[in-house]
C-alpha cells in the first residue's frame, strides 16, 4: 500500500463538494467550433430538384425516410458519388428503374451525401437541451478512473477548479499520457479485433504458430538460443513475452500514434510493424530507424537458468520485414492493421469466400458500414438465380457485392492464413479475377501497372484510401464511443423511426462527427477523439428533461465495469485490489473476457455476479479498514478526518465523522453529498446503528456465542502490507499494527465501508 | 426475500414499470431434462477424434507431411463401438510414451464406456472457417446474428425463471435476452462467494452469532435496500433507472447459492476429480462440470455451455491437439459421473462440438489449419447407443446425404449445423417452443435421432 492522496487533494476536494456545475461548450481542440460541413462534397442544385421530385415522397424531404422508404442519413450506399450514383442507377426509383441516370443519378447522389449525410450533420448543435451535465470534477474523477485507473490528483483538480473546461481539458491531456492510459486504449480496440485471442494466456505459442515457418524460419527463436535442457524456465519466460508482442503487434499500432502524436491513420497506413526486442527476432526485422535501441530496465524482465534478460517488453518500434519470404522477395508491403497476420488469421478466408469475410469486416470496422444492410436478395440456400455469375449479373447480388468485392480482391495477396504470396499463373495462389470485381474502393479502381502500380501492394492502396474516407473517422468514432459508453452509437433510424428517435440519431450524429472532425483537423490525434467524447453530453449527463428530449435511452454513459477497471477501482480508492481477481477464472465470473472463447463482457449483473460483489465489498472493507488507519491522516485514502477512538459523543466528534462521511461518498462513488442531506445521514445513521449495537455486544460478551471480542477478526487487522493485486506484501511493524477496536469504531466503519463498496455508483462507472 | 414481498414492495415504492422483462419471477419447476454443450474451442480436428481417416495420403500434392495424409495415424480396427470408429493416437504427439499410453486410455474408455448412449454425428458443413460465424452457427444453427445459443434457447422454452438458468462459460452463448446468464466455473470461488459475510469457522467478518439471531450484516443490508430504491427513485437517466432496478431485482431474489454450495459439496466429496481418470488433468473442465451438475441438482439451472480451449492448433498439431481432446474426453466422463452421483444423468443431454474443423492435411509447422467440415457427439440417455449418423468424403469434404438414414444419397442433402439444431430441438422436445416462431429453422430435416 502506498499512500496517494494528501492533505492538499483533500482539502482541494473538499473545495469542490460546494459544486459547481458547467455546460458542455462543444469545443474539444482542432475545428471542433465550425465545421464547414465539407466532408461530403458540395450543393448540387440539380440534385435537389432532382431528389425532390423523384425521391422526396417516398425518403422524406430531409431524407429521414417515410413509412415506405428507408432513412437516408448514413445509409449503407451512402459511400461515395459513385457507389450511390450506380445504386440510383440500377435501381431507382422503384418501379421506374431507368428513370434517373448518368447526371441525374450523379448529381441526385451529390445532394444525397452533401444535405443528409455531410452540411446537417456538421453545422448541427454539439449540445442537448434538455440535459444537465455533471460537474466538471466528476467528469475529472469519472475520465481519471477510467483512462488511467486512478483518482485525480489535487494539481488536476485545482486545476479544473480554476479553469473549467480548459482545466479539464489541460487534466486529461496529462491523464493521457500514463500508461495506464496507452494500456486502456489498447483494450478498446481490442474489443473490437479481438486479437487478444492470441496471448499466450489463451494458447501455447497462440500468435507464433500463425506465422509461417517457411517466411519466419527463426520464429521459435528462443528454442534454439535456449535450447538446453536446463534452459527451460528461460525458454518459457522469453517464450511468452516473444509471443505476445506478436499477438499484440497490431495492438501497439495504435498506441505508438497516440503516444508520438502521429495520426491514428496509421492504423490503416504504416508502412512497418511494431515489434520488440524479443518480437524482432521473429520477423527479423530492420528497425526504422536503425540507429535505435531498445530500452533495458534496471531488473532484468526474464532470470532463469543463469540468464538475464533486460530488454523492456512494453517497449514497442517501428520496423519492416525486408528480408526475402518464402514466396516473395523483398519481404511484406506494409499497411497498417490490415497486413498484419493476426488480423488476417482473426478474420481468415477461403477459396470460395474470396476475401469476403475480411472485407465484410473492413467495411464494419473501418468504413462504418454494414455491408450485410444494403438492400437486395441473399437467397436462403445459397443457390440464388441462374445467372451464370451471379454476384458480377444478378442485380439482386450486385447491389452488395458491387460494394464488397473490390475490397476482397484487394486482400488477394494474403492467403487464408495471411502469408503474403502474390497471385499469378504460376503461383501457388490462384486468383480468378474473370468472376469478381477488380479490387478497390468506393467505385475506384486500384491502378496496377506500370512503374508506380499497385500490383503487389493493393493493401497499401487500399489502407490509404480508407484513411481519406470520412466513413473511416466515424468508424473510428464509433470504436471509442463503445469503448468509452460502452453503447453503440444509434443506428440509423428505420422507416418507422419517431421523429423523437430521428431527433436523437441525428443530434448524437452531429455531435459524434463533430468530434471526428476535430481529431481529424488535430492531425488525426486520437486523444482529441477521446476528449470529445468524454466532454460530450453522451458522457456527462447526469439528469435530463424528459419533455423536451424524448427519446433519451442513450444518453448518460454508465457502465458495469469489468473486473480490471474494478481492480484499478480498488487500488486507486482503497489502496489495494481484491486478490481474487488474480485468477482469470474468477474475473471471468465475474462478466470478463479472454478474448477467445469469451468475446464478450457480461453488462447485465445475475445471481452470481451480485454474489461476487458483495463477497468483495466485505472483504476489501474487513482489509482496508483498519490499515487505513495506519497511514497518517494526511496519507489516507479513507479516513482523513477520524481516528479509531473518534466516537459521536460530541458536537465535534459528529461533525468530524460526518465530513468523513461525506469524503468516502466522494472518494468511493464520486458523489457529492452535504451535510444534512439523506445520503449523508443514512451513512451515519448505519454507522451508529452497528456502532451501538456492537458496544452492547461488548459489553454483554459472555451472552453470545461465538464471544464478541475487542481483537478484531484475524483477516481484518492492520498487520501487514498489500500489493496491488491484493495480496499481502510482508509484515507491518510491530509499533504500527492495528489488531484491537476497543469500542468497536474500526468494526463500524468497516461496515460503512462495505455498504458503500456494494454501491451501484461503485460498480457502475 | 421471497418473491411476493419482493413484488409487494416493487408495487409500493412504484417501481414495477421499472422492472425490465427478465427480471426473475416465481422460481419454475426444475426441468425434466437438462443439456449440456461442450465447446471445444477454437475449431477441433473431428478426423483426430471420430472421423478418423488415417494415412490416405488423400493431399499428396498439398503437403508433404505424412505423404499428404490427413492424419498422422492409420486406422486401428479395434477402436471402434457399433458404428463409431475413432480415432487412434499418434506415435508423435510425444517422446513420453506414458503420455501417448494416458491419451490412448482418455479415448478407449471414452468411446467404450459412453458408446452405448453416443452419437456421432459427421460430415456437417459450417460453410465457414471463421471462428466466431462458425461458433455461431454451431451452437444456434443460424449462420448470422441474433439466434440464442442452442442452451440459451433450451433454458428460455422450459425454464426461463430459475435463478441460474442459464451457465454459461464460454464459446456462442447469446441470449437474446430471453434467459439470464451466469458465467460459472470455478466451483471454490463459488464455495467462497455463496455467503458474504463468511469468515472462517462460521464466523462472520460482520459479526454474527452461530444461531444468526444477532447479525451486523443485516444491517449493511437494509441499508443497502433502503439506499437503492432512493437511488430508484431520483434518477432520472432512463439507462441508469434500468440498470439501478435490475441490479435491485437481482438483488432482491435469493439465487439460492447455499443450496448450490451443498450440491457441490456433495459432489466435491464424492466424485473426487483426481479419480476420474487422471490427476491434474482436465482441471478447468472438471470445475466446471461440478458446478453445473450442482446447478441443475439444486434446481437452479436449466441448461449449460461447458467450455475447453486449446484446439486452434495452427502449429505442431499432433502434440496440442490429442492431450486436449484427450483431456476434453475426460473431463466429460467426469461430468457424467458428477450427473450420475447427483441422479440426473438420465435426464442430461450432453452435446460436444466446436467451431469448425482443420485441414485434412499437415501445413509447414506441422499444423493444421481451418477447415469447414465438422463433427458433433450426443450423448443421449434416450438414445440409441454406437450410433454414426452423416459422412464426409475421404479427403474429409461434405456429401450429400439421405435424409433417414445419413449414408451418401445424391438426391439428399448437405447436412448443416441448422440440422442438427433442429434435430437436438426435437431430442430435447422444444422444437415447437413458441420460441420456434421467432428463431425457427425451417429445414428439411434429418432423422439423426430416430
Amino acid at each position: 500500500m502506498r499512500p496517494r492522496f494528501g492533505l492538499l487533494a483533500i482539502l482541494s476536494l473538499l473545495a469542490f463538494l460546494s459544486g459547481c456545475q458547467s455546460e458542455y461548450s462543444g469545443t474539444v481542440g482542432g475545428a471542433s467550433d465550425g465545421g464547414d460541413g465539407t466532408l461530403y462534397g458540395s450543393y448540387n442544385p440539380e440534385g435537389q430538384s432532382a431528389y425532390n421530385q423523384q425521391c422526396a415522397s417516398c425518403h422524406g424531404v430531409d431524407g429521414n425516410g417515410t413509412s415506405v422508404g428507408s432513412s437516408l442519413v448514413g445509409c449503407a450506399t451512402c459511400t461515395s458519388v459513385s457507389v450511390l450514383a450506380d445504386e440510383i442507377a440500377r435501381t431507382m426509383p422503384i418501379g421506374d428503374t431507368g428513370r434517373c441516370t448518368g447526371d441525374c443519378a450523379t448529381d441526385t447522389a451529390e445532394y444525397i451525401l452533401y444535405a443528409f449525410n455531410g452540411q446537417i450533420l456538421a453545422s448541427a448543435t454539439t449540445s442537448l437541451e434538455g440535459v444537465t451535465s455533471d460537474p466538471l470534477q466528476n467528469t475529472l474523477r469519472k475520465a481519471s478512473l477510467q483512462l488511467a485507473g486512478r483518482l485525480p490528483s489535487s494539481a488536476e483538480i485545482a486545476m479544473v477548479a480554476d479553469n473549467g473546461e480548459t482545466g479539464l481539458s489541460l487534466a486529461l491531456n496529462q491523464i493521457m499520457n500514463e500508461d495506464a492510459f496507452y494500456e486502456n486504449l489498447m483494450d478498446i480496440f481490442n474489443i473490437q479485433l479481438l486479437t487478444d485471442k492470441y496471448l499466450s494466456s489463451n494458447l501455447y505459442e497462440g500468435g507464433i504458430n500463425l506465422l509461417d515457418s517457411g517466411d519466419y524460419p527463426n520464429r521459435k527463436w528462443y528454442n534454439d538460443v535456449y535450447s538446453a535442457d536446463d534452459q527451460n524456465s528461460i525458454r518459457g519466460c522469453v517464450r511468452t513475452i516473444t509471443n505476445d508482442a506478436v499477438a499484440r503487434e497490431p495492438l501497439e499500432l495504435v498506441r505508438y500514434a497516440a503516444m508520438n502524436q502521429l495520426p491514428h491513420t496509421l492504423f490503416m497506413t504504416a508502412d512497418f510493424i511494431m515489434v520488440n526486442w524479443y518480437s524482432q527476432q521473429v520477423y527479423e526485422a530492420e528497425l526504422v530507424d536503425p540507429s535505435a535501441e531498445f530500452r533495458h530496465l534496471e531488473e532484468p524482465v526474464c532470470d532463469a537458468d543463469g540468464v538475464q534478460l533486460y530488454y523492456d517488453p512494453t517497449d514497442f518500434r517501428p520496423a519492416r520485414i525486408n528480408k526475402d519470404l518464402e514466396y516473395e522477395m523483398g519481404g511484406i508491403p506494409h499497411a497498417g492493421v490490415l497486413t498484419s497476420a493476426m488480423f488476417l488469421n482473426r478474420y481468415p478466408t477461403t477459396t470460395t469466400n474470396r476475401n469476403r469475410h475480411r472485407s465484410r469486416i473492413v467495411f464494419d470496422y473501418f468504413l462504418d458500414t454494414d455491408i450485410l444492410a444494403i438492400e437486395g436478395d441473399r437467397p436462403g440456400d445459397g443457390i440464388g438465380s441462374e445467372a451464370a455469375n451471379p454476384t458480377l449479373l444478378d442485380p439482386a447480388c450486385y447491389a452488395c457485392h458491387q460494394v464488397m468485392d473490390p475490397v476482397s480482391s484487394a486482400f488477394q495477396h494474403w492467403t487464408d492464413r495471411g502469408q503474403y504470396i502474390v497471385t499469378g499463373s504460376t503461383s501457388s495462389n490462384r486468383w480468378d479475377s474473370s468472376d469478381i470485381e477488380p479490387a478497390g474502393l468506393r467505385g475506384e479502381t486500384i491502378p496496377l501497372s506500370g512503374g508506380d502500380g499497385y500490383f503487389r501492394r493493393m493493401l497499401q492502396w487500399l489502407g490509404n484510401a480508407i484513411s481519406e474516407d470520412p466513413r473511416f473517422v466515424r468508424a473510428t468514432m464509433r470504436t471509442l464511443y463503445k469503448g468509452l459508453t460502452g453503447q453503440e452509437p444509434l443506428r440509423t433510424p428505420g422507416q418507422s423511426a419517431s421523429d423523437a428517435d430521428t431527433l436523437a440519431y441525428n443530434s448524437q450524429r452531429a455531435i459524434i462527427n463533430s468530434i471526428g472532425a476535430a481529431m481529424v483537423a488535430d492531425n488525426w490525434n486520437i486523444k482529441t477523439g477521446i476528449k470529445g467524447i468524454i466532454m460530450s453530453p453522451y458522457y456527462r449527463a447526469s439528469s435530463l428533461d424528459s419533455g423536451r428530449l424524448v427519446s433519451n435511452d442513450h444518453i448518460g454513459a454508465s457502465r458495469f465495469i469489468s473486473p480490471e477497471q474494478m481492480q484499478a477501482k480498488l487500488n486507486a480508492t482503497i489502496g489495494f485490489g481484491w486478490d481474487n481477481f488474480r485468477d482469470e477464472r474468477n474475473r471471468i465470473m465475474y462478466g470478463g473476457m479472454d478474448s477467445d472463447s469469451i468475446t464478450e463482457r457480461i453488462t447485465e449483473p445475475s445471481g452470481l455476479i451480485v454474489a461476487i460483489q458483495s463477497r468483495m465489498a466485505t472483504e476489501m472493507a474487513c482489509r482496508g479498514t483498519a490499515l487505513d488507519f495506519v497511514s497518517s491522516p494526511a496519507e489516507r485514502h479513507l479516513f482523513p478526518y477520524v481516528e479509531p477512538t473518534t466516537l459521536p459523543s460530541d458536537d465535534n466528534a459528529i461533525s468530524l465523522i460526518k465530513h468523513n462521511i461525506q469524503h468516502l461518498h466522494w472518494v468511493l462513488l464520486g458523489e457529492q453529498v452535504a451535510i444534512g442531506s439523506t445520503e449523508l445521514e443514512a451513512t451515519y445513521d448505519l454507522f451508529t446503528s452497528v456502532l451501538e449495537q456492537g458496544q452492547t455486544l461488548l459489553a454483554n460478551a459472555d451472552q453470545y456465542d461465538p464471544r464478541p471480542s475487542t481483537a478484531l477478526e484475524w483477516e481484518c487487522r492492520a498487520r501487514w502490507y498489500r500489493q496491488e493485486d491484493g495480496r499481502t506484501n510482508g509484515d507491518l511493524p510491530a509499533e504500527l499494527r492495528i489488531e484491537n477496536d476497543s469500542d468497536f469504531v474500526i468494526r463500524s466503519w468497516t461496515a460503512v465501508i462495505t455498504y458503500l463498496l456494494s454501491d451501484y455508483r461503485f460498480i457502475y462507472e | 426475500m421471497k418473491r411476493r414481498n419482493f413484488l409487494q414492495l416493487m408495487a409500493a415504492t412504484g417501481l414495477t414499470a421499472q422492472m425490465p422483462l427478465w427480471t426473475p419471477k416465481a422460481w419454475a419447476a426444475a426441468p425434466d431434462k437438462f443439456l449440456v454443450v461442450v465447446n471445444a474451442s477454437g475449431g477441433w480436428d473431428p478426423t483426430s477424434i471420430c472421423d478418423p481417416k488415417g494415412l490416405n495420403q488423400a493431399y499428396a500434392d498439398k503437403s508433404s507431411r505424412y505423404e499428404g495424409s490427413t492424419n498422422s495415424v492409420d486406422l486401428d480396427p479395434n477402436k471402434t463401438y457399433g458404428n463409431i470408429q475413432w480415432s487412434a493416437i499418434p506415435d508423435g504427439v510425444s517422446s513420453d510414451e506414458t503420455v501417448i499410453t494416458r491419451i490412448n486410455d482418455q479415448f478407449d474408455n471414452f468411446f467404450t464406456t459412453y458408446g452405448s448412449k453416443m452419437t456421432v454425428i459427421n460430415g456437417i458443413d459450417t460453410g465457414t472457417n471463421n471462428h466466431d460465424t462458425g461458433n455461431r452457427y454451431v451452437w444456434s444453427g443460424y449462420e448470422e446474428t441474433g439466434y440464442p445459443s442452442l442452451a440459451a434457447y433450451y433454458a428460455a422454452a422450459v425454464s426461463p425463471n430459475l435463478p441460474l438458468a442459464y451457465i454459461s462459460n464460454g464459446g456462442y452463448d447469446y441470449t437474446d435476452s430471453l434467459v439470464a446468464r451466469a458465467r460459472a466455473s470455478s466451483a471454490s470461488f463459488i464455495n467462497e462467494i455463496a455467503d458474504p459475510n463468511h469468515y472462517s469457522s462460521d464466523r462472520g467478518y460482520n459479526y454474527r452469532t452461530y444461531s444468526r439471531d444477532i447479525d451486523l450484516y443485516e444491517n449493511i443490508r437494509a441499508a443497502q435496500a433502503a439506499r437503492i430504491q432512493r437511488q430508484m427513485s431520483s434518477e432520472s437517466l432512463p439507462q441508469r433507472s434500468q440498470q439501478l432496478s435490475r441490479l435491485f431485482g437481482v438483488r432482491s431474489v435469493d439465487s439460492n447459492l447455499s443450496e448450490l454450495t451443498v450440491q457441490l459439496d456433495a459432489i466435491q466429496a464424492n466424485v473426487l476429480r483426481d479419480d476420474h481418470w487422471n490427476e491434474n488433468r482436465a482441471e478447468s473442465l472438471k470445475s466446471q462440470a461440478e458446478v453445473v451438475s450442482a446447478a441443475f441438482a439444486a434446481g437452479l439451472c436449466a441448461s449449460a455451455n461447458l467450455n475447453w480451449g486449446g484446439f486452434d492448433t495452427h502449429g505442431n498439431h499432433d502434440a496440442n491437439a490429442y492431450p486436449r481432446l484427450g483431456d476434453l474426453l475426460e473431463g466429460v466422463h467426469f461430468l457424467m459421473t458428477a450427473l450420475e452421483f447427483a441422479g440426473i444423468a438420465d435426464r442430461t443431454t450432453v452435446v460436444i462440438g466446436s467451431d469448425f474443423g482443420r485441414t485434412p492435411y499437415y501445413n509447414s509447422g506441422n499444423g493444421k489449419d481451418h477447415w469447414p467440415i465438422t463433427s458433433m457427439i450426443v450423448l443421449d440417455p434416450q438414445s440409441t447407443g454406437g450410433k454414426v449418423f452423416g459422412a464426409s468424403s475421404a479427403d474429409f469434404r461434405a456429401l450429400s446425404l439421405n435424409y433417414s438414414t445419413g449414408l451418401e444419397d445424391s438426391s439428399g442433402g448437405t447436412l448443416t449445423p441448422a440440422h442438427v439444431n433442429l434435430a437436438i430441438r426435437k431430442l430435447m422436445g422444444v422444437d415447437t417452443s413458441s420460441l420456434s416462431a421467432s428463431y425457427p429453422l425451417n429445414l428439411t430435416s434429418f432423422n439423426i435421432f430416430s
